[in-house]
């Protein structure tokens, strides 16, 4: 076992840091009401990645094409079918628009047919196709995990640092329908807009659509209704979603014949699940109940300030 | 002294997306000090005319300047019951921080909410800490240009004085112009140095 964690050590930083960085865009995504949207933009990302391998193949498929194509097209391919999905999202369904779920769903199943019409036009790229849905840490090479780790940590060194302001601006959005000017919000949330494009666009083409997903929703959603405070919500999604990435990979080796996404996705829902149901936690960080002396008994929840 | 004009609106014609004639020749003009109340029934466009002012709605005619800079225009828009996904207290919205001490000192000299109620989660509180914690957050920019969309819905008869006495220092001390949106015309900070109903103008 240490051998194999010894052969994967970049694979595993890279997975956590990207599941760390998806979790909390992803709990600002939710925050905005967006969630259809970035299952929209990730699905035309796929998209991209899969053409940018069938553009390869295309190109000359008797050729030993080098990492760098192998890493690039696809990858260029990926954040510009995202970036298109997002402006597509944007410009084409107006935020007043009755049931707008219900659109980008079908831009969704659009993108989704064009992917698989991409495939079928490619037969070889039928297991690029099974990689890009479903996704394996464990095949990712070197180079790849390196690229993801880098890319995470700068999402994560700016999250960081803007993490008020983008969160100031996510309440803004689901108060008031839009950002409202004064001080560096509008900005900022340009920064987050694009930082969550290229960060989901890079592990969709990495890590796949079914890791991204998880870590992007299933953690902030669990942990969801159950904390009070910023802080401790923040704290509490980033330390889950890298338990449940290492847990699940080293679950996944110690198996053998259990994939390394499902089981990551699996590992999150069952940490959150430990994490909502213990006592201690629950003492320690989750709801506390105490009660306010000037607000008539009501025993409304509180928390200590951060 | 000569105050110069905060923002000016000329002939201003206000549609809706529809294309149907919402709100049609208002004319004001606004410097530190002034306080104009917007008042009209249900569905007259008033909260429409201040998301033209804001730059949100642009289906409009005639001339509007404003002569600050967009991130000097306080605004608070009306609060729908909304709940938030992220856990966020009143602390959080408002942006304290336990070392910016500055900060925490002027958001609770207003007088609007108590210390313990920062500390309140957004989705627990009421109706009427969620509105105050919106007014302190828009004044805590320090506004050239305040405007205020039914403010004092939700709030109790001593905290809508206590707005009142707030809005007022800040107009005698001549920190802000003043626009404020309301279907209840008697509830006023002061004598108001405009009235405009729309539909007619007093």
């Amino acid at each position: 076992m240490t051998e194999l964690l010894s052969v994967y050590h970049w694979t595993i930083a890279a997975g956590v840091l990207t599941s760390v960085a998806l979790a909390l865009i992803g709990s600002q995504l939710a925050s905005r009401s967006q969630s259809v949207q970035a299952l929209v933009i990730s699905q035309g990302s796929s998209l991209g990645a899969v053409a940018g391998f069938g553009f390869l193949h295309l190109l000359d498929s008797s050729h030993d094409h080098g990492e760098f194509s192998l890493l690039s097209l696809p990858l260029a391919g990926s954040l510009l079918a995202g970036s298109g999905a997002a402006l597509l999202c944007e410009k084409m369904i107006r935020p007043s628009l009755p049931a707008r779920n219900s659109h980008y769903i079908a831009l969704f199943a659009i993108f989704l047919s064009l992917t698989y019409l991409v495939t079928a036009l490619v037969p070889s790229l039928e297991t690029h196709m099974a990689t890009q849905y479903f996704g394996d840490l464990a095949v990712i090479t070197d180079r790849e995990s390196q690229l993801s780790l880098v890319i995470a940590f700068i999402a994560l060194c700016l999250l960081g640092h803007f993490w008020r302001t983008i969160s100031a601006a996510s309440f803004e959005i689901a108060t008031f329908g839009r950002v409202l000017p004064g001080g560096s919000k509008p900005a900022v949330n340009r920064l987050f807009v694009g930082l969550a494009l290229i960060t989901i666009c890079v592990s969709i083409q990495f890590m796949g659509l079914l890791f991204t997903i998880s870590a992007l929703f299933l953690v902030p959603v669990i942990l969801s209704h159950k904390l009070e405070g910023l802080w401790n919500y923040t704290i509490a999604t980033a330390l889950i979603a890298a338990i449940g990435t290492v847990s699940g990979f080293i679950l996944s080796l110690w198996h053998g014949s259990l994939p390394t996404v499902p089981a990551i996705t699996l590992s999150f829902l069952l940490i959150g699940a430990c994490a909502r149901l213990m006592p201690a936690v629950n003492g320690f960080m989750f709801m506390n109940r105490r009660s306010l002396g000037n607000t008539g008994g009501k025993g409304r929840k509180t928390e200590k300030t951060s | 002294m000569n105050r110069q004009f905060v923002i000016t609106a000329e002939n201003l014609e206000v549609w809706t997306s529809r294309g149907e004639l919402l709100v049609t020749n208002l004319n004001f003009a606004l410097r530190k000090g002034d306080y104009l109340l917007l008042k009209g029934e249900n569905g007259s466009g008033k909260s429409t005319v201040a998301q033209t002012l804001m730059g949100f709605h642009r289906l409009y005619s005639g001339t509007l300047r404003l002569n600050i800079d967009h991130k000097d225009v306080g605004y608070l828009p009306q609060l729908g019951n909304v709940r938030f996904f992220l856990p966020l207290t009143l602390s959080d919205i408002l942006g304290l921080e336990t070392r910016d001490t500055e900060r925490m000192e002027r958001a609770l000299a207003f007088g609007l909410l108590e210390p313990t109620q920062l500390k309140l989660s957004w989705n627990t509180a009421s109706g009427g800490e969620r509105q105050k914690t919106l007014i302190i957050r828009a004044l805590l920019e320090n506004p050239s240009l305040l405007i205020l969309d039914e403010p004092f819905n939700h709030l109790d008869s001593p905290s809508r004085t206590k707005l009142m006495d707030v809005l007022n220092s800040l107009l005698d001390a001549q920190k802000i112009a003043l626009l404020l949106i309301s279907h209840d015309g008697e509830i006023n900070a002061r004598n108001p140095s405009h009235v405009i109903e729309l539909g007619r103008s007093l």
